[in-house]
């Protein structure tokens, strides 16, 4: 029988400094909270520095990175005052220049006038930057933690708010995921100003509208809805401010949060947003009378409404002619459909309907399975789960070892498989097409929906061969024709026929004659280069924001 | 409307759907024997038939690699299987043929039918009868007639795989022949159905390069009459229209001898019944280009343009092609063989006025032709 170990004795000494601890920073947290009650709220800053100093020193203040500081204002016999900050979040040169402004106009006289109006005299007088004031504490928090400077002030009640936000940024790169031939080379980096201030150099219009707010309760993150006014059409705008209203999460880091929020059909694989991290492709989309969101932290804008034939455009479209643009979008048409279909027509030919194939094909397809021990669909569910593992690790390996990566998977993985009998090479062959045509989608978010659909289109052929496809075609269809985005139609311009919307569809036409904005979207301009906008009564209005349900 | 219906009954017309798509006994392509070509022999005793399978080998053939050489190794054994199996019908055969096989033996794919000439009429028809009667036969199998199906189909294909695969190419390419009509099965089956004009079938023949088209066999219903080679079989294209890029060499009395070249042409006729006995008028229109002209000894040389409109030319090569057709049409006729496919044109022109022809064979026989030929030659340029 073991020996159960024995418990370790209770450092009495350690306990009796930890608590001695808590209770100390409790108890400072507690004289700043009954200084503020004593003047009747505890939700408001009431001129106690000394006081917001120790509810603030038991609160934020324990972290190394917050920074208080007090001082005084105005020489001798001026303002004591308590500056506040969180080192890193704000710039500190900024910091030092507000504070030589504020003791250059502040004289000891000044302060001593009208105490309860200092902080306002001090905001007027700073002139570069914004400074602004604010009472509560909840929100001046928020304003310290987002990389603002506080400055509290002895007997005045408002709190000096000096903008002082600079964020880490990353430089502005090359988009990595929508590469460009020809045409600009410059992506959206995190910083919502900076996304802001591209986005504006691209459209210098005064229309154009950055439209701010604050979502999730413990992130802040901030969010800007870029469009342009009197030619978007404001029930959109209205429809997309109601559902962000709606999402009340803690967090929103990512943009799938928010896009979970504005999808009409949650459920469904095919991307209802489509997000680019291309300026020029989100001005394009926002010009033509579309709604750009622009996120804090990610540098990619989500574009609404997006229907499917919009996942087939890139922004290289518009760069180069007519025949190359619209060759390129039917290339990647038939990349989308080879992705859904090939892998289940391998299935359907050779397991169900062999006599469909040319005789030649066939006897060299079934040559070449001789001596495979799995039948046809088990091959596809092998080759695609290798494809799959093959993606995975390439996204999450080093740059560096990409090479290394491909030669696993094409040589070693592509041949082995076949000399081990595992697969047949027509196998490789088809799989490989397979990939290529889906991965030739310009909006990843495309290839999530092909690479589902791909499993339930080849159990179709498997069990019911050809007809089975036909099936799940009609299903898909169906599925698709009952999608909307933000009430637009997903397969228009096509279901339902919209013939002037064509022209930037499947297939692009000469620009110049793309002088119409998307009709789907029911701009207040529909014509590019028409002036004011146009009056729109009472009644098409009501029936806009009927479709632009929330 | 009751809410969800629609959808209910989209799903209820799927699942209907599926459960009629009929083709759940299919087997997957590793479970079958692919039938490729199918001959059809006299058997060895009386009331038997040969047959002969021309399968596959996928062991051999194996990852599409060509192997070269009809029915010999490719690496991994013979590239095709070609067993022959006797019995008194194709029903009898397939039976004993699917017991000697691992696999389901599978007609889907069959490219060639080769019809022995000696098989009696009624091998012919159960022939085409049961594989038409099979529903993985699609019928656009390519029928042809050799003196030798067996040897056919195991014949060396140097540039195809399989035996079949080389004759299917043979049959199916119409413009790659001077002179052939694609037949197929279905052709092949409905004219046996309904006796509207004979069956006239390719006639193909082993070779040292591989097989090729020997020239036309003639039927009276499904039993084989006789064959048209050479300018016989030439001058039948002509009036048929199915003749391309062939050629004819005509001596002129006078000029020397022409070679007429890309002979194309095309027979048009009427046909009449005037008690109980048929007047046919056929016009066959022929185009072709000359080509050489070798002068006679002492003759003058003459420019090819000039020779093209000359009267002698014309009247000899006219002469030459309405001579060869007197004497098919004169010869089949008398054989009962409807060469002229008068069935089909009296049925779809008037058939009320043909009622009265009880034998068709005895009308054919008896009837009055006139042939007519009208002949257009141009020139060929010389080279610079």
């Amino acid at each position: 029988m073991s020996e159960r170990p024995r418990p370790k004795p209770i450092d009495s000494k350690a306990v009796l400094q930890e608590t001695v601890s808590s209770a100390r920073q409790m108890g400072r947290q507690l004289s700043g909270l009954l200084s503020d009650l004593d003047h009747g709220d505890i939700g408001l800053f009431h001129g106690d520095v000394a006081a917001a100093k120790a509810r603030l020193k038991a609160g934020i203040g324990r972290s190394p990175d917050v920074v208080l500081r007090t001082f005084t204002i105005g020489g001798r016999g001026g303002c004591p005052a308590l500056l506040v900050y969180v080192q890193g979040l704000a710039a500190s040169q900024i910091v030092d220049q507000d504070f030589l402004a504020l003791a250059e106009v502040a004289s000891s006289q000044q302060m001593a006038e009208e105490p309860a109006e200092r902080a306002k005299m001090l905001a007027d007088s700073v002139a570069v930057g914004h400074a602004t004031t604010e009472r509560k504490w909840s929100a001046l928090l928020k304003k310290a933690v987002a990389g603002n400077a506080l400055v509290f002030l002895e007997d005045c009640p408002d709190v000096l708010v000096l903008d002082t936000v600079q964020y880490p940024a990353r430089a502005i790169d090359r988009p990595e995921t929508e590469q460009s031939i020809r045409g600009s080379q410059e992506a959206l980096n995190e910083v919502l100003l900076t996304q802001m201030n591209q986005m504006r150099r691209l459209l210098q219009t005064e229309r154009l509208v950055f439209e701010p707010s604050v979502l999730g309760r413990m992130t802040g993150t901030r969010i800007a809805l870029a469009y342009l006014d009197g030619v978007t059409n404001p029930a959109l705008v209205e429809s997309l401010r109601r559902r962000l209203k709606g999402l009340a999460a803690e967090e929103v880091l990512t943009q799938a949060r928010v896009s979970s929020a504005l999808r009409d059909h949650p459920w469904s694989p095919f991307p209802l947003t489509r997000a680019s991290e291309r300026v020029d492709f989100v001005a394009r989309e926002v010009m033509v009378g579309r709604v750009a969101l622009l996120m804090e932290n990610v540098p990619f804008a989500q574009i609404v409404p997006a229907t499917f034939v919009d996942f087939f455009r890139t922004s290289m479209d518009y760069g180069f002619s007519f025949w190359e643009a619209s060759l390129s979008r039917l290339i990647r048409v038939l990349g989308f459909f080879l992705g859904v279909y090939a892998p289940a027509f391998y299935v359907a030919l050779t397991t169900v309907e062999p006599d469909l194939l040319p005789s030649k094909l066939l006897l060299s397809v079934a040559g070449s399975r001789e001596g495979v021990p799995f039948p046809p669909v088990v091959e596809v569910i092998l080759m695609f789960a290798v494809i799959e593992l093959l993606r995975e690790a390439a996204i999450r390996l080093p740059k560096s070892m990409n090479q290394t990566l491909g030669t696993v998977g094409a040589i070693v993985i592509g041949t082995s498989i076949v000399s081990a009998g595992v697969v047949s090479d027509q196998m490789i062959v088809l799989i490989t097409l397979t990939a290529v045509g889906v991965f030739t989608a310009p909006a990843w978010e495309l290839t999530t929906a092909v690479r589902w659909l791909v499993w339930p289109m080849v159990l179709a052929a498997y069990v019911l061969g050809v007809y089975g496809m036909a099936l799940m075609t009609l299903l898909l269809i169906q599925h698709l024709a009952g999608l909307s985005s933000f009430g637009v139609p997903y397969l228009a311009p096509y279901g339902p026929w919209r013939p002037v919307d064509m022209g930037d569809a499947m297939t692009r036409a000469p620009l110049r004659d793309l002088t119409r904005r998307p009709m789907s979207l029911w701009p207040l301009l529909s014509r590019k280069g028409q002036g004011e906008p146009a009056v729109v009564s009472d009644v098409p209005l009501r029936r806009m924001r009927r479709r632009w349900r929330t | 409307m009751i809410r969800g219906l629609p959808g209910a009954v989209f799903l209820a017309l799927l699942a209907g759907l599926s459960l009629a798509a009929g083709n759940w006994d299919n087997r997957p392509v590793g479970h079958r024997t692919f039938v490729e070509g199918l001959a059809v022999d006299p058997g060895s005793h009386p009331g038997q038939l040969a047959y002969t399978f021309d399968l596959p080998n996928l062991a051999a053939l194996g990852g599409g690699s060509s192997s070269g050489g009809g029915g010999h190794s490719g690496g991994g054994g013979r590239a095709a299987l070609d067993p022959v199996i006797e019995a008194p019908n194709l029903v009898q055969a397939m039976s004993d043929m699917q017991r000697r096989m691992p696999r389901e033996i599978y007609f889907g794919q069959l490219q060639a039918l080769i019809l022995a000439e000696r098989l009696p009429a009624s091998a012919v028809e159960d022939a085409v009868d049961t594989l038409m009667a099979n529903p993985e036969v699609d019928g656009t199998a390519y029928v042809a007639t050799a003196k030798d199906g067996r040897a056919l189909l195991t014949a060396p294909a140097p540039s195809e795989r399989l035996p079949s695969d080389a004759l299917g190419l043979v049959l199916s390419c119409a413009g790659c022949e001077p002179l052939y009509d694609p037949v197929q099965l279905w052709q092949v089956y409905g004219n046996l159905r309904s006796r509207l004009g004979s069956l006239v079938l390719p006639e193909v023949a082993p070779g040292p390069d591989g097989s090729g088209l020997a020239g036309l066999a003639m039927y009276r219903g499904a039993q084989f009459a006789s064959s048209l080679e050479g300018n016989d079989a030439l001058a039948y294209g002509l009036l048929r229209g199915f003749t391309r890029r062939s050629n004819l060499v005509v001596p002129v009395s006078g000029l020397g001898v022409a070679t007429v070249d890309w002979l194309s042409g095309h027979g048009t006729y009427r046909v009449r019944a005037e008690r109980g006995r048929l007047h046919v008028d056929v016009r066959v229109r022929v185009k072709g280009q000359l080509t050489a002209l070798q002068a006679a000894p002492g003759a003058r040389v003459m420019a090819l343009a000039l020779a093209s409109r000359d009267p002698r030319l014309l009247s000899a090569t006219s002469r030459l092609v309405l001579s060869k057709l007197e004497t098919i049409v004169r010869k089949q006729a008398g054989q009962g063989v409807d060469v002229l496919q008068l069935g089909a044109a009296a049925s779809g022109a008037d058939p009320t006025a043909f009622a009265g022809i009880r034998s068709w064979p005895e009308a054919m026989r008896t009837a009055q032709y006139r042939l007519s030929v009208n002949l257009g030659l141009l020139h060929a340029t010389p080279a610079a």
